[in-house]
């Protein structure tokens, strides 16, 4: 078989790039430099992703593999401010950290943050940290946590090239009002690292909007990883959204780590770019976390959308949930893979998951995998999975009206997924998701009209 | 509340394996060893014509070139093939025309299982085939069959008797190349249960087939192959039993159905194979490749199992929904206790418009063993208009034992529709205090709440099986009900 060989040469040159290119990408910072260092041992270790492994048994990694030869691996780039302007929403516009290519831009990005009591440290920047002993602590303790043991390619891949990522950390006791933007853009052909480590003290209180959008009209790749750590009590709420360009592709890698009565909710809304994966991991380390995760992916033409989801009871009394839905249509695909992991002694536990789609054509693929693994007895799981189309009767209730067909159908699939929109934090960012999510299923429909009917 | 699932578990761990017994018997036994030179003496012995003897040859040449599965979540240590015995037949020629022929010590021992192969239990209305290790020793109501046009017989003796048929339908549904267990047992099987009715026939019979493992050291290698030709129907049930053996023996099998144009199968099995005692030691490993395929339109095939015995189960009985208004139906029970390991579930694959499937399962772990439903639900793009339902639900007792779901979903179109839902759980407190202060004791309750867990799946089973299943749950608690 050729074709496996050649695979297999692309595979080692990928590898052998990322090794080349790491060296220039060490960072100043000794803990950090050393951390990269083990990472590149185990990108060789690890090797490409192959398809026997469950994990990535539903994914194609041919469009990474093919394009990656023209993929340079970015220096920090000029970024029009009106572009910015165009992309934050209004509710932030005070609150802003802006990453152009996977570099952090402390000139973009809105200075009156400081003030608010949040620390956010450049990882390539040793002088900051002298004046931040604390956060110099933060970032030994968490910072690419176990990478020795890292299973994931990508996310030692990120660890290897990152350059300057940042660390946004929340101190004890304080709460954050305003919901804070973080926008990545990528206007160039690259392959982006994007990198950064989120701490919540105890009881802190945080809410953050994250937006990728893709400028470049070529192929990018945006492989974007997330630390999370939430100490007793705190609160963190984390929207995504994904408004990349058709050529985009976004590896999302999101590790959170969970402790006593600690909450996280996080929703993930993939409504453009070539293709995406969110890998989120979620362990609740102590009695008492909750996690809740939500996503929604409208998919059209070829595009596709994998979610893989673990979230690891691994104390007493956590509880979770999972709500994932999904419209497919053209011949686009889509994968949910969510697991419940219970472990022995974690009684107490309720979690549940929840994923559902729509197909709208013929074509259109859905790959659903919602799984349990229990061990322990005092504990209630449920999960579920639905595939279908819209319900017959829903539309002629609604023809029967007087609506339009098309209009009729743009309401009933909004309606799908407003139950996600809804959980956005930011009321412009819910309209520009709706807007988006039109703009998708490609009907002729008279947009604010029906918009306007919703709300 | 730990010292009632303490108490449940004791009762669980207490229950003793009845069908452990072994039977004196003088056999015929090959050496220990797996060749080519092995696979052409049991085709030798067969007195097989020479496309059987290719079949299994090209099967060898597959299995070599495969290696053992490792996706499924079950840990035993790697099976040395060559350590197994592939052929062992008991000594004394057995007839199977006149149950006289048959050697008293192999009736006692069915006598002793409870299985109707005697005489007097003809009026049963059920038709067995008895295998006992590698040989169909026993074939009841053969000829009132035969006056039907039904062929129900071993398939050593369809292979000489039916070749055509054999050659048509044999690794049909379950091709060699398969997987690394069917294609093992393509090459090396050495009997089972053949079964064709023809059209417009609906069988009068429960027909049934009782494997036996006796000998030490032998492994178990049956093929089944059932065929409903147009507009026919049967009812099939299959009941495994093997002796404690301190050591694991291997229990590798392949049943092909096949439906053919408004027909159905229902396809039932009770699985109580040696265990293992409750450190783990000796049982069976079962590893059983299972699948129907409904080719004629409006056909149906209907696989119910109960699944109580076994070190290691794996096994997927599947649905190849091919033919247009076809339906597959899955409905299944696994307990497991102890050190006992089970990784089952079913395949779905819609091909045919129209088509509907229904998987119903039900997981039951206590001890500490593992408990895993794995299902796949497949429909292509041709699969107008398909129909899923699924519902997996799994009851945890102790905590020290394991229960996962893994359901893979694969749909492609607008029209196909899949429900896919499952819960765990546990036996609850307030149903326990409600049966208990209704005057039952707690044996009985939890055999009660257990039964009413499992009662979706045991109403599918035929009369006579619904009340083995029950009985062997409630043996599964034997000092608790008793």
């Amino acid at each position: 078989m050729p074709n496996l060989a050649e695979r297999n040469k692309n595979e080692i040159e990928f590898i052998e790039q990322i090794f080349r290119a790491s060296s220039s990408m060490l960072s100043r910072i000794p803990n950090i430099r050393t951390r990269q260092e083990t990472a590149i041992k185990r990108v060789t270790e690890l090797g490409f992703p192959q398809k026997s492994s469950e994990d990535w048994k539903y994914y194609d990694s041919q469009p990474i593999l093919e394009n990656f030869f023209t993929l340079d691996i970015c220096e920090i780039n000029k970024l029009d401010k009106e572009i910015i302007r165009k992309h934050r929403f209004p509710e932030c516009s005070e609150n802003l950290l802006v990453t152009v290519n996977g570099h952090f831009s402390k000139e973009l990005s809105s200075t009156s943050l400081a003030n608010k009591n949040i620390s956010i440290i450049d990882f390539n920047d040793p002088e900051q940290l002298k004046t931040h002993p604390q956060e110099e602590e933060i970032i030994n303790q968490y910072f690419a946590y176990k990478i020795n043991q890292e299973k994931s390619f990508f996310k030692a891949c990120n660890t290897a090239l990152m350059s300057n990522g940042f660390l946004l950390s929340v101190p004890d006791d304080t709460e954050i009002q305003e919901t804070i933007q973080i926008l990545h853009f990528s206007n160039e052909s690259c392959f982006n690292q994007t990198r950064s480590l989120i701490h919540l003290g105890k009881n802190a209180k945080l809410k953050i909007i994250v937006s990728y959008i893709g400028l470049a009209n070529n192929h990018f790749v945006n492989n974007a990883v997330v630390e999370l750590i939430l100490s007793e009590g705190a609160y963190f709420k984390l929207d995504k959204i994904q408004d990349d360009t058709q050529q985009g592709i976004l590896l999302y890698d999101l590790y959170a780590r969970l402790m006593k009565n600690s909450n996280f909710e996080y929703n993930s809304l993939d409504l453009k770019a070539n293709h995406s994966r969110d890998n989120i991991k979620v362990d609740l380390l102590e009695p008492g976390a909750h996690s809740d995760l939500s996503g929604f992916y409208i998919l059209n033409k070829d595009r596709k959308a994998h979610n893989i989801i673990k979230v690891n009871h691994l104390a007493p009394n956590c509880t979770s949930n999972q709500l994932y839905k999904g419209i497919i249509s053209d011949s686009a695909r889509a994968e949910f893979n969510g697991e419940i992991n219970v472990s022995e002694g974690a009684n107490g536990t309720n979690a549940t998951q929840l994923n559902k789609n729509l197909l709208l054509s013929h074509n259109a693929h859905i790959d659903s995998r919602p799984q349990l693994s229990i061990l322990a007895d005092d504990v209630k799981c449920s999960h579920g999975s639905t595939v279908g189309e819209l319900d017959e009767d829903e539309i002629f209730y609604l023809l029967s009206r007087g609506i339009k067909k098309d209009d009729a159908l743009a309401m009933l699939t909004l309606s799908f997924c407003e139950e996600i929109i809804q959980k956005v934090t930011i009321d412009s960012a819910k309209q520009h998701i709706r807007n988006l999510t039109l703009e998708n299923l490609d009907t002729k429909i008279h947009t604010a009209n029906t918009v306007h009917k919703l709300k | 509340m730990e010292t009632k699932s303490n108490s449940i578990l004791e009762n669980l761990n207490s229950q003793e394996y009845k069908y452990g017994f072994t039977t004196e018997l003088e056999t015929d036994s090959f050496p220990k060893g797996l060749s080519e030179e092995v696979i052409s003496k049991i085709s030798q012995i067969k007195n097989e014509p020479e496309f059987m003897l290719e079949f299994r040859l090209k099967a060898y040449k597959a299995f070599l070139k495969m290696s053992e599965p490792e996706w499924a979540l079950l840990n035993y240590p790697k099976i040395d093939l060559q350590d197994v015995i592939y052929y062992s037949a008991p000594k004394k020629k057995t007839g199977k025309d006149s149950l006289d022929e048959v050697d008293p010590e192999i009736l006692k021992t069915y006598e002793k299982l409870g299985i109707p192969i005697g005489e007097q239990k003809r009026l049963e209305g059920i038709a067995v085939d008895a295998i006992f290790d590698s040989v169909s020793v026993a074939n009841t109501h053969k000829k009132a069959l035969a006056e039907i046009g039904i062929i129900f017989c071993s398939i050593s003796e369809a292979i000489q008797e039916h070749p055509d048929l054999i050659k048509k339908y044999i690794g049909s549904v379950v091709p060699h190349t398969d997987n690394y267990f069917a294609a093992l047992n393509s090459a090396v099987f050495s009997d089972g249960t053949f079964i064709y009715i023809p059209a417009n026939t609906k069988c009068p019979l429960e027909l049934s087939t009782n494997f036996r493992i006796n000998t030490k050291g032998s492994g178990q290698f049956e093929r089944t192959l059932i065929i409903c030709d147009d507009n026919s129907y049967v009812s099939y049930l299959e009941g495994c039993t093997a002796p404690a053996f301190d050591e694991n023996q291997l229990h590798a099998a392949v049943v092909e159905l096949v439906t053919l144009d408004n027909s159905e199968i229902k396809y039932s099995t009770v699985q109580n194979w040696y265990a293992g005692d409750e450190n783990g030691k000796g049982g069976i490993y079962n590893f059983v490749t299972k699948r129907g395929k409904c080719a004629g339109k409006n056909s149906k095939i209907s696989w119910t199992q109960v699944e109580t015995g076994s070190a290691i189960t794996w096994k997927y009985p599947s649905c190849i929904l091919l033919g247009d208004n076809s339906i597959g139906e899955f409905y299944s029970v696994a307990l497991t206790n102890n050190m006992q390991q089970a990784d089952t579930g079913t395949k779905m694959i819609h091909i045919g418009k129209n088509t509907k499937s229904t998987i119903i399962s039900k997981g039951i772990s206590a001890g500490k063993s593992s408990n895993t439903y794995r299902g796949l639900v497949k429909m292509g793009e041709r699969a107008k208009g398909a129909r899923n339902y699924t519902q997996c639900d799994s009851m945890l007792i102790g905590s020290h034992c394991r229960a996962s779901t893994v359901p893979y979903i694969e749909v492609e179109g607008n029209s196909n529709r899949v429900e896919h839902e499952a819960s765990t759980s546990k036996i609850s407190e307030e149903q326990l205090f409600y049966l208990q202060q209704r005057g039952i004791s707690l044996e009985s309750a939890i055999a009660l709440i257990i039964s009413g867990f499992c009662k979706d799946v045991f109403k599918e089973l035929p009369g006579e099986f619904a009340a083995e299943a029950n009985q062997l749950m409630s043996l599964k608690l034997e000092n608790s009900v008793g």
